[in-house]
């Protein structure tokens, strides 16, 4: 085209005929083209978006998707309750809230730490060092009230959130610490039997997995499934409550009118095994177990070991009365010493030669009168019945860190230990361990396993008994009767060593115990004062023990037995066991109350005296 | 709807009416050379074969469908059929979209009731934990000492081979014994 063929005046400009102004973009064709062409490059960006989002990046976008939008809830369970005999929570798990942060979502920290710091009770400065970080998330504080978290929630800081955790609460306090044990930050047992049946008390813990909207509420047609926690199991112990706060009490006040550095109480029931309490001086309180020193939250009833000192003369008066070597009536000569091998042995006090019965020998605690005795039950003897009274293993409470004690096999003896294991020195025992010995004559003879837990409560509220506890029969229960007789004379004859336990209108069958403590450096230095008894001595319900670490005076017949008496003396009361369980016969006249308090002796209720002597 | 309906009442247009439409709609661009795209690419010539339909006056043909139809029945019921089967639809629809609000509503009363079980299941265990910590001994034993309350020095036991007092018959039972009897009467 020229511009000749279009006339005078008249020239292309810009695609346009000059004068008549036509533009392309009034074409159709070229308008309809161009919109093809946006549309298919449109079309195609769109595609080619559609094939990366959905085919090249296609999991990354799945992922993110389902991260955004799905949510899996880890649910902690419920840690199970300790409770004692009656059902009385001795531990209890609460729901508490935890405050947590992600440092990076928080934009004003010095503001945040300063609006935090009065409800957490931390300083600003503190808090502020915690936001400090780079890390997408940080503890600012852990199992504060729901109160406190309420608060914490309505201050609506970005970057600050709850998370429910449970807390350990012990609302007794001190009561029974050293049984019950103690727990960590986690809820993880540490001690006692927070730990030895830590499986089964933390449950199993839960989930709830659901599409979220962005309001975080579940999606009603989306996924939810939800996996509850199971609770933990609670358990229940042979604890009863009010004896475990006689014990304690009793052995504090003995701890402190004696002088002693420590001290241990034990309760238990010589029918069935049963531990009524276990009280341990010092002591602590579990909800604030770090502030106490490792030497207090020590459970010493089961894990310290000492040596029994007279109360081993229990089983030395046993082995002999089984073995028929002596009878109660026996009569021995007893001088104040007496010569093994390189070493004299001593009786407590200096006295000229005594003619006692073995009773007499029992129920004064005279430590030449029993050498003579276990020298004629031999060595052998003497170690069997030790080992069938269970020394040398632990007794099956299947406590955390009990010990079995000491008790050298026969070969290891020395020449001089007829001289010191038949009265209790040379062996090691726990306090456990000596307390069934006591139970095992207060039973007839018959040894019963000691059992702390009594059973469990399951999720369902369903209470599993504990299986019946083992037993095995050490001695015959005529000598166990026998043994009970005499050792009825160590708190009711003149001359016997722990009146100061007897019970008013009981009666009272026990032994007292002086030992002396090994230095770990050699040599022996400081006493355990001790007193463990039963009753009503004709078909015992309780016994208890008592051991003072180092108390003054030395004497377990003065010191422990005291204590022996207060606890004892309310544990009956609590129980409702009464004096003479075997009444008169029928028509014969009732005993009159026995106002004497208890103190003063009879000669006539010790063991018939028989002319024979042993030496 | 109506123009598939009305497309399907009216007879199909034969091949040869329609070929002069296509000539007169396509005309010779040598002819048309120097006048506006416009005119030449967005002209319609009318035809008088071609259905109304296809003519952008579908407003007219739904108009005429109703009577159209009154003067078809079958082609009527077709038009219920597919209103029923549309109606159908739209209810089914509905009720989707209701049910799925009663299942929101009551997912969210069911998460309501989850926290209100949790808080309450929360308030138990905290009460739990008061009464425990007030039925503590210690704390027992200190308020019966503040109210001067004190522990028996002496006790007394009743010994004696007691029947039972109450039989189930009702009528009381003389104590075994004269010392009981006078335990029970009291001096």
């Amino acid at each position: 085209m020229s511009t000749a063929t279009l006339g005078a005046g008249s020239r292309l400009i810009g695609g346009r005929v000059s004068g008549r102004r036509v533009s392309r973009l009034n074409r159709p064709s070229f308008r309809l083209m161009l919109m093809l062409i946006l549309l298919a490059t449109g079309l195609v960006a769109i595609s080619a978006r559609m094939v990366f989002i959905q085919v090249v990046s296609a999991d990354r976008f799945t992922s993110l998707a389902a991260e955004q939008r799905e949510r899996r809830i880890d649910l902690a369970p419920q840690r199970g309750a300790i409770l004692d005999r009656a059902g009385n929570e001795l531990a209890i798990s609460l729901d508490h809230n935890t405050v947590i942060a992600n440092p990076r979502q928080v934009p004003d920290k010095p503001a945040a730490a300063a609006a935090l710091a009065p409800l957490l009770g931390a300083s600003a400065a503190e808090i502020e060092q915690k936001l400090n970080t780079d890390r997408g998330f940080v503890y600012v504080a852990r199992k504060v009230g729901t109160d406190v978290g309420a608060q914490v929630a309505s201050l609506n800081i970005p970057g600050v959130s709850l998370v429910d955790e449970s807390k350990r609460f012990y609302p007794s306090g001190s009561l029974a610490a050293h049984i019950v044990g103690f727990v960590g930050l986690d809820n993880e047992g540490l001690g006692g039997l927070e730990s030895a049946h830590d499986g089964l008390l933390t449950g199993k813990p839960g989930f709830v997995f659901m599409e979220r909207d962005p309001k975080g509420r579940a999606i009603a047609a989306g996924k939810f499934i939800e996996r509850p926690p199971a609770p933990g199991h609670d358990i229940v112990l042979a604890i009863d409550r009010e004896i475990q706060y006689a014990a304690e009490a009793a052995l504090a006040k003995g701890i402190k009118d004696y002088g002693a550095k420590a001290g241990t109480v034990i309760v238990m029931n010589p029918e069935n095994g049963d531990i009524l309490a276990i009280a341990n001086q010092p002591t602590f309180d579990p909800n604030s177990f770090a502030e106490f020193k490792s030497d207090q939250r020590r459970n010493r009833a089961l894990v310290d070991v000492y040596e029994p000192g007279s109360a081993n003369k229990v089983i030395t008066a046993a082995a002999a009365l089984e073995a028929g070597v002596v009878g109660p009536s026996t009569m021995m000569k007893v001088p104040d010493n007496y010569r093994i091998a390189d070493k004299v042995f001593h009786d407590s006090h200096p006295h000229p030669v005594l003619n006692l019965s073995f009773a007499e020998v029992i129920q004064q605690s005279s430590n030449i009168g029993t050498i003579k005795v276990g020298l004629k039950l031999g060595k052998e003897r003497l170690y069997e019945y030790m080992e069938k009274f269970g020394y040398g293993k632990p007794t099956g409470l299947d406590f955390p860190g009990e010990s079995g004690g000491i008790l050298p096999k026969t070969d290891k003896w020395w020449d001089t230990s007829m001289g010191t294991i038949p009265i209790g020195q040379g062996v090691a025992v726990t306090p456990m361990q000596i307390m069934g010995v006591f139970a095992t004559v207060a039973n007839d003879g018959l040894a019963v396993q000691p059992q702390l837990v009594k059973g469990v409560i399951d999720e369902e509220g369903k209470r599993k008994p504990a299986g019946t506890p083992a037993s095995r029969k050490v001695i015959e229960p005529e000598t166990a009767r026998t043994l009970t007789e005499i050792l009825v004379g160590v708190t009711e004859s003149k001359n016997g060593t722990g009146k100061a336990a007897a019970v008013p209108g009981y009666k009272v069958a026990g032994k007292t115990g002086t030992a002396q403590k090994p230095n770990p450096k050699g040599g022996y230095e400081g006493y355990i004062g001790s007193f463990i008894g039963y009753a009503p001595a004709e078909d015992a319900k309780l016994v208890v023990g008592v051991m003072l670490d180092d108390p003054t005076p030395i004497w377990g017949g003065v010191s422990a037995a005291p204590v022996f008496k207060e606890v004892m003396q309310f544990s009956l009361r609590h129980l409702g066991i009464g004096p003479g369980s075997v009444l008169p016969p029928e028509g014969a006249p009732l005993p009159a109350p026995d106002r004497s308090g208890g103190a003063a002796p009879d000669p006539s209720k010790g063991a018939p005296v028989n002319p024979g002597t042993a030496d | 709807m109506a123009r598939r309906a009305s497309a399907l009442q009216q007879p199909r247009p034969s091949r040869p009416s329609s070929s002069p439409a296509r000539k007169s709609l396509a005309p010779p661009a040598r002819k048309n050379l120097g006048q506006p795209a416009r005119k030449r690419h967005l002209r319609v010539v009318p035809s008088p074969s071609i259905p109304a339909t296809r003519q952008g006056k579908s407003n007219k043909t739904a108009a005429s469908n109703g009577k159209r139809a009154e003067a078809h029945p079958k082609a009527a019921s077709h038009l219920l059929k597919w209103t029923a089967c549309w109606a159908l639809v739209a209810a089914f629809v509905f009720g989707l979209v209701l049910l799925n609000v009663f299942v929101a509503q009551g997912s969210f009363q069911l998460a309501e009731l989850r926290e209100q079980v949790a808080d309450q299941e929360r308030q138990y265990r905290q009460m739990r934990y008061e009464v425990a910590k007030s039925e503590s001994p210690e704390r027992v034993a200190e308020m019966a000492s503040r109210l001067g309350l004190v522990v028996p020095a002496e006790q007394e036991y009743i010994l004696g081979r007691p029947r039972t007092l109450v039989p189930e018959t009702g009528e009381p039972e003389e104590p075994a014994d004269a010392n009981m009897k006078a335990l029970l009467e009291g001096p």
